[in-house]
């Protein structure tokens, strides 16, 4: 297989997806025998990240993988296209993420001792919906609340590759 | 409901006597003490919120922000005084929050109540402060600093979720680019080894289930996100790495449970997240991360 043959699949791959992919689930797309040697996918990677140099979207690495992603200097003008406004996060769901981001593991408790006001079940929902929080273990106090972390899934919404790239 | 903010005042006289600007009569009438400013309304001066005055609560949704709780409402009395975090008042801030309060209360707007639990908590700071120094066994935290400390870090959290809210995110500064396949011919697939096994688990757990569920109560209906959270933390606090069904299915949300975890495990195995593993003839089906995927 030419190098050429290996960046298409790679591409069809990362445009069909639905969700940005890890390396080791890039060599899943090969048989046995014609599986790429060892840094194949990387540098074929490169190339690809190299050919849309011109083109309205980029490769871009986030904490799940990798993904296409259309330009930021053409979102808003493809924004124009979509029918409703993308919804701003309410202030109570983006503090109530920084905590638990910055804080991880946390409970419930601990967020509203910062806060001041209970987790309203909205919030929570909220946030499960999109898959931002979820369960890492419990605390072993009386009740064994839930702890809570942020999922790979959040860091791919802000577009980041770890939790380090968030802001100080 | 959130507590509304008043904008901030500086005026000393009032011409009209719209909603608002009566509201913003009444705060300068409020800092009348200090800086010797009278409120004025056609010319004669307002000392006390007339007692017909009434303004429709949502009249203020227009024009004022909420409040994300009592924290949020501190900080802004900070700032609006330009009091120094660092140097808090705690006697000034005590009485311009409940001031705040009774405003609020006096307009009928409705104070929720963990704006309450702040005023009582505020008072009780205050109250430890006049009463003499009594060593206790715990070391109490002067109650200044405790506060400064609480406010000090809702600011910080606060400042870095607005940060955090203008950095480039999905659905706004970029897209995420798809393309769609073209329809496959259908193939006819087997069902694979861990589909099976996945029903052979959910169908004995659904015998015993029925065994256990021996009074109907209605149950509460249990999200697939949470179920797949559930499974996923389980696992990987698991010290044998590996989980049992029987684990993970909660009895109190009887068979819509089991439903609702065949479906999670569906949900894990189409991702290859996980797989099944039977190790010996009818023995207990193990599900474990899936060995194929190096973990990352």
């Amino acid at each position: 297989m030419n190098i050429k043959e290996l960046v298409n699949i790679l591409e069809a791959a990362l445009l069909s997806a639905g969700r940005p992919l890890h390396v080791s689930e890039m060599y899943k797309l090969f048989e046995e025998d014609e599986k790429p040697e060892v840094g194949a996918i990387e540098k074929a990677l490169k190339t690809l990240e190299d050919n849309c140099t011109d083109r309205a979207m980029e490769l871009n690495q986030v904490a799940s993988g990798y993904r296409l992603q259309v330009r930021p200097l053409l979102a808003s003008r493809v924004m124009r296209l979509k029918n409703r406004r993308t919804r701003s996060i309410s202030a109570a769901v983006l503090e109530t993420i920084t905590l638990i981001a910055y804080r991880q593991p946390i409970t419930r408790a601990d967020i509203e001792a910062v806060r001041g006001v209970p987790v309203s079940h909205y919030t929570m929902e909220v946030l499960q919906d999109k898959n931002w929080v979820r369960v890492v273990g419990h605390k072993e106090v009386a009740g064994r609340p839930a702890l809570y972390g942020t999922t790979d899934n959040f860091l791919d919404y802000f577009s980041l590759k770890g939790l380090e790239d968030l802001p100080q | 409901m959130p507590l509304k903010k008043l904008s901030p005042s500086n005026t000393s006289s009032v011409e009209a006597v719209k909603g608002t600007e009566a509201v913003e009569a009444v705060v300068a009438s409020d800092k009348k003490a200090n800086d010797g400013l009278q409120a004025k309304i056609n010319g004669l001066p307002l000392d006390d919120i007339p007692q017909d005055f009434y303004i429709h609560p949502e009249a203020l949704n227009v024009v004022l922000d909420s409040f994300e709780g009592p924290m949020d409402l501190l900080l802004y009395l900070v700032r609006r005084d330009n009091m120094d975090v660092m140097q808090l008042n705690l006697q000034r801030l005590t009485e311009q929050y409940l001031q705040y309060i009774e405003l609020m209360e006096s307009l009928q707007i409705e104070v929720a109540g963990q704006y309450m639990v702040m005023a009582a908590t505020l008072a009780e700071y205050k109250s430890r402060r006049l009463l003499p120094q009594i060593m206790t066994e715990e070391d109490e935290e002067d109650p200044t600093e405790e506060l400064t400390r609480k406010l000090k870090e809702y600011e910080k959290i606060k400042q870095i979720a607005t940060e955090l809210d203008g950095m480039p995110r999905e659905e706004r500064e970029f897209f995420v680019a798809t393309a769609s396949l073209p329809t496959l011919p259908a193939r006819e697939v087997p069902p694979s080894e861990n589909k099976i096994l996945l029903f052979k688990m959910a169908k004995r757990v659904l015998v015993k289930i029925d065994k256990l569920t021996q009074y109907h109560t209605k149950g509460e209906l249990l999200p697939l996100n949470e179920c797949i959270s559930n499974i996923m933390s389980r696992l990987e606090v698991s010290q044998k790495n590996f989980v049992l069904f029987e684990d993970i299915c909660d009895p109190r949300y009887g068979r819509h449970g089991v439903v609702m975890t065949v479906l999670a495990l569906l949900d894990l195995l189409h991702k290859d997240v996980i797989e099944l593993v039977q190790t010996a003839l009818y023995g207990a089906i193990r599900i474990r991360h899936n060995q194929n995927i190096k973990p990352l």
